[in-house]
């Protein structure tokens, strides 16, 4: 199938206001997404989900590397070349209560979001907004209501029924259940599975809870400190997953404790060699030499020289 | 008028505090407003001998009533209302009392329309014998130490009062809300460098400033505008700054970006708005304050000339004639009034503002 977004080499680094260190956010990512699958990202607080997803909308340029959309180099084009990408890719915000504008009313929210469908008339564009809100699983009396008066659940659909107002191709949901709770969490996950279902729209799901990406994604790439480290379809990750990071994010949402990591994320300088170094059980001299992603079957690559020598994973600790 | 404004309008109205200040307010200064037509020592209108005469906005000279003089006619004085009712009897110049009186007696149908207060806020009143003159029928507030009708003061002083406030605030809030929003949305260098200057600007001691001003240059209404608004707009910029500093990182700015949203269009349509609700907040203590300030520098005697009616300078005659109690009851009902109705109403308009206030 025809490749809809490819990303190569993607390289972004942030300047701290301290001593002129840099903070590596996206370090050499890769990875390309076909048309109606989701991807999963996983990793924890730091781990450059979010800035892939603002590079991806252009809401960050990168520094090094390039991105393709459709086919067509997107990095380097100026803002202005860039506006007809715009409604071909969108994006779901984590906070549901950062994301409005408090003054404006839900009407408001979907009608400025369709200004980039120019072609329909006010009534058209009142008529969609009405649909939408239907696809979310909204009733039409929401559209008069502002953000200070619907639930965290309520306002992430409408972020969802922005999001697909211009009918994207792609859109990339930032931790889009983070801040709600598990019921309203579970009814997000479905309706987001019926409408690719219906529309066919391809989904890239940040977050750090691995039962959202177990239930919804069909590949998952998993990301520490601004590197890919792992990455395979849904079950093999979950059946057999080989790098340790990923071993312990697995293993900590049933708190069994085998493969659990020693400290805190280091700050990522620019240091050769795996970024895992010092928290892994596992490491051994060799580890601190540059790592890089290597394929262990056909479509499972990881970022660990030592994946086949540690212990197996026990499956049965699985949630 | 769009939703969002029928609401706050709607908003508005359930404070009933707020409602009726505004009421109030607004009859006070539709009345101080054509205060010409209220105050005044000239009549609205002179039936004489089959024509009639509008001296208010027409200059007539006593010749063209009868009397002597070229100049315009002096309508308060008995001579000029003799001519007027006797239709121009040459013996109102010598014995005006008298025939007036007979003038009354004959069937002549001059007549005259005068504004419920005889005196406009410079009409030095010659009868009045002792100054400042307690309240009586002439005079329902009496008169300041120059004879001149207080009441009258009162209506043109209400309203230059307010005229300079609205003004002041007007033009502090657009240059205000500017330069906080370049602040605030570029951020960095620009933000530093101005921040440093505000702070040396505001170190400027505005009233040596004004003072020294009116020593170079005749002080008249709109250099002391300029120079109030010179030094009040810096009392925004710290709001509205915060306000977009806090604003431009939140996602639904990132999201009007993702959708292709210009600068100008993120600025105006997302930022503006939600700066807005502090930026009125404040609004009331800048009307207040502008109020105070020009009674404060007309107090010190380094505001407006002593030409313009201003209830700072009456406030002054009221500290130094303390034995005359009405000067300083009616300048200080006169602030109390208008300062209350005035913070009544912002306080409701800045509730009706905030979205996230719940109105039943």
């Amino acid at each position: 199938m025809k490749k809809l977004v490819e990303i190569k080499e993607a390289f972004k680094s942030f300047n701290l206001r301290s001593g002129g260190k840099k903070l590596i956010a996206l370090d050499n990512v890769s990875l390309s997404l076909k048309k109606g699958e989701t991807l999963g990202i996983v990793g924890e607080s730091g781990s450059g989900k979010s800035t892939l997803g603002k590079a991806l909308l252009k809401l960050l340029q990168i520094d090094s590397g390039s991105i393709f959309i459709k086919g067509q180099e997107v990095s380097d084009l100026p803002n202005i070349e860039f506006r007809p990408y715009r409604e071909k890719i969108q994006m779901v915000f984590q906070n549901p209560a950062t994301s409005f504008n408090p003054m404006l009313t839900v009407e408001d929210v979907l009608l400025d979001s369709m200004q980039l469908v120019i072609e329909l008339s006010k009534n058209e564009k009142r008529l969609r907004a009405l649909k939408l809100l239907q696809d979310v699983e909204l009733g039409s009396r929401f559209l008069s209501l502002y953000p200070h008066e619907m639930s965290g659940g309520q306002l992430q659909r409408v972020a969802l029924a922005r999001a697909l107002a211009s009918n994207p191709d792609i859109i990339f949901l930032d931790e889009p259940t983070a801040s709600l709770d598990m019921s309203v969490r579970g009814q997000i996950l479905t309706m987001l599975n019926n409408l690719q279902k219906n529309r066919g729209t391809t989904f890239i799901i940040v977050s750090h809870d691995l039962r959202v990406i177990r239930g919804i994604s069909d590949r998952v790439v998993v990301m520490y400190l601004g590197q890919i480290v792992e990455e395979s379809p849904v079950e093999v990750l979950f059946d057999r997953p080989l790098h340790p990071y990923t071993r312990a994010l697995i293993s900590a949402v049933d708190e069994t404790d085998s493969d659990r990591l020693k400290g805190e994320a280091i700050s990522a300088e620019n240091k050769p060699g795996c970024k895992l170094l010092g928290r892994c059980q596992y490491s051994k001299a060799g580890c601190e030499e540059e790592q890089s992603l290597s394929m262990v079957t056909s479509n499972h690559q990881v970022r660990c020289w030592r994946a086949n020598n540690i212990p197996q994973f026990s499956k049965e600790k699985l949630p | 008028m769009s939703p969002l404004n029928a609401r706050r309008w709607k908003n508005f109205k359930q404070n009933r505090r707020a409602k009726y200040s505004l009421l109030l307010f607004s009859i006070l200064s539709l009345f101080s407003l054509f205060a010409e037509l209220i105050a005044n020592d000239k009549p609205l209108l002179i039936y004489f001998n089959g024509s009639f005469y509008w001296p208010i906005t027409n200059q007539y000279s006593e010749k063209q009533f009868g009397g002597e003089f070229e100049t315009e006619a002096e309508y308060r004085s008995l001579e000029v209302e003799c001519l007027i009712i006797s239709g121009g009897d040459i013996n109102c110049l010598d014995s005006a009392e008298r025939t007036l009186n007979e003038a009354y007696g004959s069937n002549l149908d001059n007549w005259t329309i005068w504004p419920l207060i005889r005196s406009s806020f410079n009409t030095v009143n010659y009868d009045v014998d002792l100054a400042p003159a307690p309240p009586d029928q002439n005079h329902i507030l009496g008169t300041d130490d120059q004879t001149r009708d207080v009441a009258a003061r009162i209506i043109y002083g209400f309203r230059l009062s307010v005229f300079f406030a609205f003004i002041v605030t007007f033009f502090s809030t657009v240059v205000g809300i500017a330069a906080g929003a370049v602040q605030g949305f570029f951020g960095g260098w620009i933000d530093l460098i101005f921040q440093r200057f505000i702070e040396i600007w505001t170190s400027l001691p505005y009233l040596y400033v004004i003072i020294i001003l009116a020593a170079i240059f005749p002080m008249n209404f709109w250099l002391l505008t300029l120079t109030v608004v010179l030094f009040s707009w810096t009392g925004l910029v710290g709001v509205v700054r915060a306000e977009f500093l806090r604003v431009r990182n939140f996602e639904y700015i990132l999201a009007a970006k993702a959708l292709g949203v210009s600068n100008t269009t993120i600025i105006i349509r997302h930022v503006i708005p939600n700066a807005m609700v502090a930026s009125i907040t404040l609004l009331p203590f800048f009307i207040t304050g502008s109020i105070s300030t020009l009674a404060t520098l007309d107090f010190l005697g380094f505001g407006l000339p002593a030409s313009y009616p201003s209830l700072g300078e009456l406030a002054l005659q009221a500290k130094t004639q303390l034995n005359s109690p009405w000067l300083g009851i009616s300048s200080f009902l006169t602030f109390t009034i208008m300062l209350s109705l005035q913070v009544f109403i912002f306080e409701g308009v800045r509730d009706a503002f905030d979205p996230r206030k719940v109105f039943q």
